[in-house]
């Protein structure tokens, strides 16, 4: 029997290292092939693949190389004011419409508006003042499939460096014509940039109807009247305000960031899209505003698979919200009788992202939440019907929840084996006592999880790479095809500190798909579509979607992971109102536009 | 400021790490198993070696108390002070798990492990806050490490139980809840993990009534409501599952386990919280003096402390002294104006010492606030009947219903109010909006409709007249003028001649 021994572990853990970071050196001489796995021979794979698994490096921070210089700004200035540590979020978009994703990177202010920035503790580290920026992708694939991924910082011209203190930002195409729209949710107030089409986008929040003063955090675009237009979510976190500002401190004396159960929750807003420009505030009446909640993390999704979205609200310290729609403008809160309000221990959790997706492929949407250290993170698996049971435990995701703090969390299959893996983004929220000292002590590593062949999850995060070994206060995490050779990447928006780009570089990694959708009956982004892919007898279904994780956007693309099979493939599309539209014959390791109409209506 | 935030965000994951780097030497295989002695019959099996210790941990414990801060900068002087000595390293371990700081606590635990050898209280709370903080292996030895020195204290079982579970080894959890119930029948802990490892295996039936002893010993424990919740939603029980459900959040943490060592950690808690959520047990104990003596000395000691102040009111109220309850509710709400669970009894009791304008203003603002409950316009209701103010009542008794329907009381005072209103009213059209209103509750007897036939009759709408009469006719039929006068307009509607003589109509005469 084992003793206790954790100095072992810790050298078990240094030693993977060593390995990665050998491996490393390897991957500089060039020997990985850009194009996955499609160069492979599949029925050779196996034994090298998971010989590969082992021992490569999965993802890589490639920030330096691709021109992305972000550096987020906290504008702490000895007070400990609360959205200092909260933020912010990232989004992935092709505002450009050229194909690839772009990155919208939130940032940071003083909180007060009184308060200069010369009397930030950290200097900023970005041109002044700062703002959000907006990074082009300038992506070049060459003629022999090589790919050099490259941003440009468009923010000047774009129009879209707004001065708020950022939190977090929704993306769609909410005046369907044809471009993605930007929401950004700040402390104080929000701001709704439409884009023009050209490059530049307009504020147009006042117009349009959709600010909200208070402290927002994620936001979700969704039609959940199923009218064709894209209405808006907007989660508000808590009443911290100067006038209401606390002071914590630690024993010793220390100042603290407070919990949040310090400040009031505040309830969330819904705006109704009326189609022509503007929104008008529903919350009252469709009964979102009936509850308050510390609300951090939002998601749309038709949990009871009644052509509905549904909206899942996950609230720091408080019971979560589970909006079951109606059908007739209202919502109700199921959570509680759903299972999905608190643990399995009937304790609500702190709630920070969200994710959801079919993982296990039973045809339905499961919950995952990240939460603050000592609890962990949670896994609620959809029955079918609407109700969930805490698996988070008999699924493995419980005790290395435990040991972080989570923030950005998003399902996605990083290997591309068909089986859903899952990324959660770290940083601690209070001083961690092991960093004491340190100018920013709450940097933790982030972690990946393997979804297996037997159903649950595998915590590979020391195989992942240096980039997963990294000590960060990561909070925003958006996930996208950046470079469009079928590995999804990884953005991850950390808390005073830089913006990351991990590319997906897993050497053998499975076939893939990605298809795009445009409605023309419908939002034209086809957000709320559940697009499934059939090959053989595999089926695999994927919403469309740019919400849940933290604060951020990621790109509404539905990415399939095929394994080693490359058969023909057809995708289903169940439009927002319930037309099913049906293209055959797709061939693997592409990606395709599914323009509603184009394929074969189904009876 | 003296509130203790008893929320901690944020412990140290990498600190975990960073600690680790202690060894112990290996247990003797196969103790975990054994139940034979309760005593500490092995020798020590942890080896100290200083080199190894991991450093005594300075954690942030997030409070607004300064008593707390120096109390437990106290602990800690004398942890520095006797380094070698388990008792004040565990001590400090002990006063840092208490508020929720689990890296410093397994460190100080460690410390303590290691430097006593063989007291196995510190393998057990090391092993607690190993599970915590998502060491599962590692809190699975810890606590076969505890067994091995004693077997015979069934939360050691219970909590080994508890971390099988999540590791998905039921057979272990299984036997180790057994152990447990063997050693204590009335573990409520380990009839609650027993009946969670059955409803893992879908046999919510038999979990279920696991679950109900279990609930039995502690009606409180809000993961057994959760659990019992779950499984009636399993089968089916709806009404069961929600009201469980809906239990779980505001019960107790903990099971009501007989556990002296973990009592020995929560009799840490010194802040004044301690002092408050001891108030509360007080309260619903029924020991209101005891409560109210404890709530005046958080009150001296934290003036602002509103929560206490609404509390200290809530126990004066139900203790009879009115005036004194209205001041601490007055002070609480000067504190914090939007608490409704303040401004609700406040408005009560301004009520009931007939204070019905301040009470107005009180229930206004709760509206205002956004509660929306069915609850808060009846008392507002009420009020303004209070007041003569019946329409505004009535207004607010609808509203009431408008949220809950089934609402007895406002439904009863509405009807009230509708009778006195249409009893006052001076003409046809001051009264039929009342009337109209009156009859969609149906009463049983004849005379609205009566009343409303004859203003509808009055009025040439013949169609409203003949229903609301037939409806009268139906609760008595032995009103011959307004048979009479239904015919006729039934005649006049379609042109059938009256019969001559009513077939129901009975000799009694008309009143």
């Amino acid at each position: 029997m084992a003793s206790i021994n954790d100095g072992r572990r810790l050298t078990t853990r240094l030693h993977r290292m060593l390995i990665v970071a050998v491996v490393i050196v390897a991957g500089c001489d060039g020997a990985r092939s850009e194009s996955g796995s499609s160069d492979g021979n599949p029925t050779q794979e196996s034994a090298s693949a998971e010989a590969s698994r082992r021992s490569a490096v999965l993802f890589r921070d490639v920030t330096d190389e691709v021109g992305i210089d972000f550096v987020h700004f906290i504008g702490a200035t000895g007070n400990y004011y609360f959205p200092e540590i909260m933020g912010a979020g990232v989004a992935l978009l092709d505002f450009d419409n050229d194909g690839d994703l772009d990155i919208y990177a939130l940032q940071g202010a003083m909180v007060l508006p009184d308060e200069s920035i010369d009397q930030s503790i950290f200097p900023p580290q970005c041109p002044l003042p700062p703002r959000n920026r907006l990074y082009r992708n300038d992506l070049v694939v060459e003629p022999d499939g090589t790919r050099r991924l490259r941003f440009t910082d468009v923010t000047a011209e774009s129009g879209v460096g707004d001065l708020g203190y950022a939190m977090g930002c929704a993306v769609g195409d909410y005046d369907n014509d044809g471009d993605d729209d930007i929401y950004v949710t700040n402390h104080g107030s929000n701001v709704l940039l439409r884009n023009n089409g050209d490059g530049t986008f307009s504020d147009v929040t006042v117009a349009a109807g959709v600010d909200d003063s208070r402290w927002s955090t994620s936001a979700a675009f969704v039609d959940y009247d199923n009218d064709g237009s894209l209405d808006l979510y907007v989660a508000n976190y808590a009443a911290f305000t100067d006038d209401v500002y606390r002071v914590c401190r630690s024993p010793s004396g220390d100042r603290a960031y407070c919990a949040p159960v310090v400040y009031r929750g505040v309830s969330d807003s819904l705006f109704h899209n009326l189609g022509d420009g503007t929104f008008e505030n529903v919350s009252e009446s469709s009964g979102i505003a009936s509850t308050d909640g510390h609300g951090l993390g939002v998601t749309g999704a038709d949990f009871d698979r009644d052509g509905r979205i549904d909206i899942y609200v996950a609230n720091d310290g408080d019971a979560n919200h589970l909006w079951h729609n109606r059908g007739d403008g209202t919502f109700q809160d199921i959570a509680l009788l759903a299972g999905t309000a608190l643990n399995g221990d009937g304790t609500p959790e702190a709630g920070m992202g969200v994710t959801v997706a079919d993982f296990d492929g039973d045809g339905d949407e499961d919950i995952f939440i990240a939460h603050l250290l000592g609890e962990t993170n949670t896994l609620y698996v959809n029955q079918g019907n609407g109700m969930f049971d805490d698996a988070t435990f008999r699924l493995k995701l419980g005790h290395p929840g435990r040991q972080m703090t989570g923030f950005g969390t998003h399902f996605f299959d990083y290997d591309n084996d068909g089986r859903l893996d899952l990324v959660v983004v770290n940083g601690a929220v209070a001083k961690l006592p092991s960093q004491t000292g340190q100018p920013h002590p709450y940097l933790m590593a982030n972690q990946l999880f393997r979804g297996t062949a037997s159903g649950d999850f595998e915590d590979v995060s020391t195989q992942a790479g240096p980039a997963f070994a990294m000590l960060e206060s990561s909070r925003g995490l958006a996930v996208g095809d950046l470079d469009l050779d079928g590995g999804v990447d990884l953005v991850v928006a950390n808390n005073n500190g830089r913006l990351r780009v991990l590319r997906n570089e897993v050497a053998h990694r499975g076939h893939w798909l990605r298809a795009k959708v445009v409605a023309t009956s419908g939002n034209r982004g086809g957000i709320g579509a559940l697009v499934s892919m059939s090959q053989g007898d595999e089926t695999i279904i994927a919403r469309v979607h740019t919400d849940s994780s933290y604060c951020s956007a990621s790109d509404a693309s539905t990415c399939f992971g095929l394994g080693s099979n490359t058969a023909a493939i057809t995708l289903t599309v169940r439009w927002p109102g319930g037309e099913q539209e049906r293209w055959s014959n797709i061939q693997v390791d592409s990606t395709v536009t599914l323009q509603q109409g184009s394929g074969t209506i189904l009876p | 400021m003296s509130r203790f935030s008893a929320s901690v965000k944020g412990f140290s994951a990498r600190s975990a790490l960073a600690a680790a780097t202690l060894i112990l030497t290996p247990i003797v295989p196969g103790c975990s198993e054994s139940e034979s002695d309760s005593s500490p019959a092995h020798p020590p099996i942890g080896v100290v070696n200083n080199h190894n210790l991991p450093a005594l941990p300075d954690a942030t414990v997030e409070t607004e108390d300064p008593a707390v801060r120096r109390y437990v900068a106290e602990a800690m002087r004398q942890a520095q002070h006797s380094p070698k000595d388990p008792e004040p390293n565990g001590r400090l371990g002990m006063i840092y798990d208490v508020y929720s700081q689990p890296v410093a606590a397994a460190a100080c635990y460690r410390r303590a492990a290691m430097l006593s050898g063989r007291e196995f209280k510190w393998y057990y709370l090391l092993g607690r806050m190993q599970r915590s903080l998502g060491e599962a292996n590692e809190a699975v030895i810890s606590l076969n490490q505890a067994i091995a020195m004693n077997a015979r204290y069934a939360p050691v079982h219970t909590a080994l139980g508890e971390i099988y579970l999540e590791l998905g080894e039921t057979d272990k959890a299984e036997a180790a809840f057994r152990r447990a119930l063997q050693i204590d029948e009335r573990s409520c802990g380990a009839l609650f993990g027993m009946g969670k490892v059955l409803a893992g295996k879908g046999d919510h039936p038999a979990a279920l009534d696991l679950f109900r002893q279990g609930l039995a010993l502690g009606p409180q424990y809000g993961p057994l409501h959760y659990a019992m919740g779950m499984s009636f939603r399993a089968t089916g029980e709806m009404e069961q599952a929600k009201m469980h459900l809906g239990l779980a959040n505001s019960g107790t943490k903990q099971p009501p386990d007989r556990d002296r060592i973990l009592a020995s950690v929560y009799a840490m808690d010194k802040g004044l919280d301690y002092d408050y959520r001891r108030s509360q047990a007080m309260t619903v104990a029924g020991d209101l003096d005891g409560a109210i003596e404890l709530l005046r000395r958080i009150v001296a000691a934290a003036p602002d402390h509103y929560g206490a102040r609404g509390r200290l009111a809530f126990a004066l109220n139900r203790k009879g002294a009115a005036s004194e309850a209205l001041e601490q509710y007055q002070q609480a709400i000067s504190l914090n104006p939007d608490n409704v669970d303040f401004l609700r009894p406040f408005a009560l009791l301004l009520t009931r010492s007939s204070r019905l304008d301040e009470a107005r203003k009180c229930m206004e603002h709760v509206i205002e606030l956004g509660g929306d409950h069915a609850d808060d316009y009846e008392v507002l209701g009420v009020i303004l009947s209070m007041q003569n103010r019946r329409r505004e009542a009535i207004e607010q008794f609808e509203l009431s219903l408008k949220r809950d329907p089934t609402h007895t009381r406002s439904r009863k005072n509405l009807i009230k109010l509708l009778r006195d209103e249409i009893a006052a009213a001076p003409s046809d059209e001051a009264v039929l909006p009342y009337l109209i209103r009156y009859v969609e509750f149906k009463p049983a007897y004849s005379t609205p409709y009566v009343m409303l036939g004859r203003i509808l009759d009055r009025q040439g709408d013949l169609g409203g007249a003949l229903r609301a009469f037939d409806a009268a006719l139906a609760m008595n039929s032995n009103i011959p003028e307004v048979r009479q006068r239904a015919d006729e307009i039934r005649h006049q509607l379609n042109s059938t001649p009256p019969p001559s003589t009513p077939a129901s109509t009975k000799s009694t005469p008309a009143r």
